[in-house]
């Protein structure tokens, strides 16, 4: 990401301050209602290791925040996650309900992909950089609370993205 | 004191207790949820439009800070996007649109002589709807999450799968409540010119800024519904996956474009023909004469109004379409210019023939009329499909959209702002520091927008947050930056005439600047009921030919009646019942309000939520009147 996403301080503190004006104008009782999932800051927690576990404190921004699952998402059908974990794979491959054999949790997840597991899963952690992996878990932690009909259209529109090792070309 | 003229003086005000008893709100809080007078509820949504343009304002001054120099990082991308997408959401949706209703809906029943408009309780329920689709946008903002794919919000970008969250919900339900109020102010007005005009007003009689509105509120009328399917469709295929969008699952992507552009086209009409409207009341009052070539003049707004409905591809040249398809558009582009020509050769007949008067509202339609013509010529150039291809998404489209939309509607607004200004609050706004605003804000406005033709030619694209020093686009924006500065300070001082003005300004009487039309023969401010007497008129330009209206009798003074007159002759036809105030207008929008919001987070709002909605409704029309004795619906034994 980089640059890219991430929010200086000083335009933190313009935005906060025009939010706050206009907060307190219109919405003071509505600001409590829980928007962290609709956050996109990423440059500041931007990880570069494993979790240590579960209270690791970077865990609240990734766990429910949707750029980070929509991010991992797309990471996901780029390095070919979908070959094997494709919504009409077998369990356990098939991560539509939520029981994971090594645990649901980002911390578990996470380990799945950069270590990987018995029976054929690879270990991703030198291929790909540690942010990646945790929006990746992210997105995979989504997965069994997410519509199957949405998923779907979602990887519909992903249709022309490359998969793995391979790309066919735009979509025609 | 003669006996007679002394029993008019007390007739005339035992006339003005009974109607002012009939008509006046009730007073307080009660009366502000509860009004249907036009007056009150179009200064409302004015003074709304007005705070919107200032906070997009400085969002677009916050934009050009940050692009004064190279390499600045005091917004990131992320910043910019968001601010980009909420200065055009809010501008066009919030600010240009809404303002030009709420000028119809206080102007409308004042020119035709009338007390009220056909739907009074429908205007009431429009603010309501507006006012969520203000909080719609602005709340979410405030709790940090803003829209930020641009005014039109492209889908697969927009889609499921790249717009996580639900900051695309909010832009495309923002819409639905703002067109929605829009909808209902302009079938008011079509329904309200159609059949209350007063006796003698013929549509060949029909000030040209009554026409001007009519076609504009006709073109909502037929424009608006395809951007409220579309964003509805597309709020569909992100929350219940169906497949209008997606290429892959059978859609199509190109649909969102046709059907926003569809819309997005005669918007930008919707948006000018209201201030061509302005401007031909205003020319016509300073330059003392009626306007020239009034024929030419309607049938170039209703050519505007057909023509308008056939070039929204233009917008889409970049897109891939057939070209020999882009030619047709190129075309109909092009030839929109010829009735806007018109109406300019028009206009400058019409002062050139008269005696005109350089007074605030008139410098205004003369910054109008420079400025748009610029504006339109950089439309002609961006018409031609070939240089459209190397222009768009480039500054030059940035300059061009602001020539047209702030120099052919906003220029005209604030003209008509102080040329009606008078006769709504019953004072004059200052002369000199309107002439003073005047200056900064068509100077500011030119130095900001001229110099971003040029960058656009240099190639710098639109939507980008900083740049390279190398590029060499610095001076240019600084000076696009400092230039916008100053039309900030000029609109500072617009604001702060109109704000002092209202309690020093010089008293105004009746009719200060001379008009023509009826508006100004009622008392400023208008009192409940607008007039004393229906009046009846006899040319286009009844207060220019004759010293006293002839007047119409007949209608209740005891309770709200209002006149209805026939299509085409206006015709007394019958007498109408006008509603009273009434709470439901504001119940039945915090329903609809309830469901939309839930709707984007879930389809069972609209299931559920409709039940409110029903009940509001019935509630809103439940029959005060006993059953009719006579006719097919008598009541019977």
């Amino acid at each position: 990401m980089g640059r890219g996403l991430g929010t200086s301080d000083d335009e933190k503190w313009r935005l906060n301050l025009s939010r706050v004006a206009i907060a307190l104008a219109m919405a003071s009782s509505l600001g409590a209602w829980g928007c962290d999932s609709e956050k996109r800051t990423v440059d500041a927690t931007a990880p570069v290791t494993a979790p240590t576990g579960r209270s690791d404190p970077r865990l609240p921004a990734y766990a429910d925040n949707k750029f980070q699952q929509s991010q991992g998402g797309l990471y996901f059908t780029w390095y070919g996650c979908g070959q094997c974990h494709s919504q009409s794979a077998q369990r356990p491959q098939n991560f539509s309900t939520a029981n994971f054999r090594y645990g649901g949790d980002i911390p578990f997840l996470y380990q799945s992909i950069a270590d990987g597991r018995a029976g054929g899963m690879p270990a991703y952690k030198d291929r790909v950089p540690a942010q990646q992996i945790w929006q990746m878990a992210s997105y995979v932690k989504s997965l069994p609370k997410t519509n199957q009909y949405l998923r779907r259209r979602e990887d519909l529109d992903q249709k022309g993205q490359p998969t793995g090792t391979t790309w066919s070309g735009a979509v025609r | 004191m003669t006996a007679e003229t002394d029993l008019r003086a007390r007739g005339l005000a035992d006339r003005r207790r009974r109607l002012l008893a009939a008509w006046a709100d009730a007073p307080g809080l009660w009366g502000f949820l509860t009004t249907v007078d036009h007056k009150r509820l179009a200064a409302r949504y004015i003074v709304t439009t007005m705070a919107m343009l200032f906070a997009a304002g400085m969002l677009g001054v916050d934009m050009r800070l940050q692009l004064a120099a190279p390499d600045m990082h005091r917004m990131g991308p992320q910043g910019y996007d968001e601010s980009f997408s909420l200065h055009g959401s809010t501008m066009l949706f919030l600010v240009s649109v809404p303002v030009m209703e709420a000028m119809a809906m206080w102007l409308v029943p004042l020119m035709l002589g009338q007390r009220n408009m056909a739907f009074p309780r429908l205007n009431a329920f429009s603010y309501w709807m507006y006012l969520e689709g203000v909080l719609m946008l602005w709340i979410p903002h405030a709790l940090g999450f803003t829209p930020d794919l641009g005014w039109f919000e492209y889908p697969p970008l927009s889609g499921p799968a790249y717009a996580p969250g639900h900051r695309a919900d909010v832009w495309a339900q923002m819409i639905t409540f703002t067109e929605v109020a829009a909808l209902c102010v302009s079938v008011n007005v079509v329904v309200t010119i159609f059949t209350m005009r007063p006796p003698g007003m013929t549509l060949g009689r029909m000030p040209l800024f009554l026409w001007g509105m009519l076609v504009a509120s006709f073109m909502t009328v037929f424009g608006l519904p395809a951007v409220m399917v579309v964003t509805s469709m597309l709020i569909a295929d992100r929350e219940v996956a169906t497949h209008f969008f997606s290429p892959s699952g059978g859609g199509d992507v190109l649909l969102f474009q046709h059907l926003y552009w569809f819309f997005g086209h005669p918007e930008v009409y919707i948006i000018f023909v209201p201030g061509v409207a302005f401007v031909s009341s205003i020319v016509e009052t300073f330059s003392r004469r009626v306007v020239f070539g009034y024929v030419p003049m309607v049938v170039a707004v209703l050519a505007i109004g057909v023509l308008a409905f056939g070039l929204w591809v233009h917008h889409m040249f970049a897109v891939g379409l057939p070209k020999m398809g882009a030619d047709f558009y190129t075309a109909a582009s092009m030839a929109i210019a010829l009735p806007i020509g018109v109406q300019i050769f028009c206009w400058i007949a019409t002062m050139f023939r008269g005696r005109l008067q350089l007074k605030t509202p008139m410098l205004w339609v003369i910054g109008f009329i420079v400025t748009f013509v610029i504006g339109g010529m950089t439309g002609v150039m961006t018409a031609s499909a070939p240089l459209d291809l190397q222009l768009t998404d480039t500054y030059f489209v940035v300059a061009h959209l602001h020539y047209v939309l702030v120099g052919g509607a906003i220029f005209p607004l604030l003209g008509a702002f102080t040329y009606w200004y008078p006769k709504a609050t019953g004072r004059m706004m200052s002369e000199v520091w309107g002439r003073i605003s005047w200056a900064l804000v068509v100077v500011g406005f030119n130095l900001t927008f001229f110099p971003m033709h040029l960058l656009g030619l240099m190639g710098m694209p639109r939507r980008i947050y900083t740049y390279p020093a190398e590029m060499g686009w610095g001076p240019l924006n600084l000076l696009s930056t400092v230039s916008a500065l100053i039309t900030v300070v000029g609109a500072g001082i617009f604001v702060l005439n109109a704000l002092l003005s209202y309690w020093r300004g010089r008293l105004a009487g009746a009719n200060p600047w001379g008009g023509s039309t009826l508006e100004w023969a009622t008392p400023s401010p208008p009192p409940p009921y607008n007039f004393d007497y229906i009046p009846t008129v006899d040319s286009v330009a009844p207060l220019w030919t004759r010293d006293e209206l002839h007047a119409l009798e007949g209608l209740s003074l005891d309770s709200r009646e209002v006149l209805v007159t026939t299509l085409v002759d206006a015709k007394p036809d019958n007498r109408q019942k006008s509603p009273k105030p009434s709470l439901w207008p504001l119940l039945t929008a915090l329903a609809v309000g309830v469901m939309f919001v839930g709707s984007i987070f879930s389809p069972w709002p609209i299931v559920w939520g409709s039940v409110p909605v029903a009940a509001t409704i019935v509630g809103w029309f439940w029959p005060t009147r006993p059953r009719a004795q006579r006719g097919p619906l008598r009541a019977r034994t």
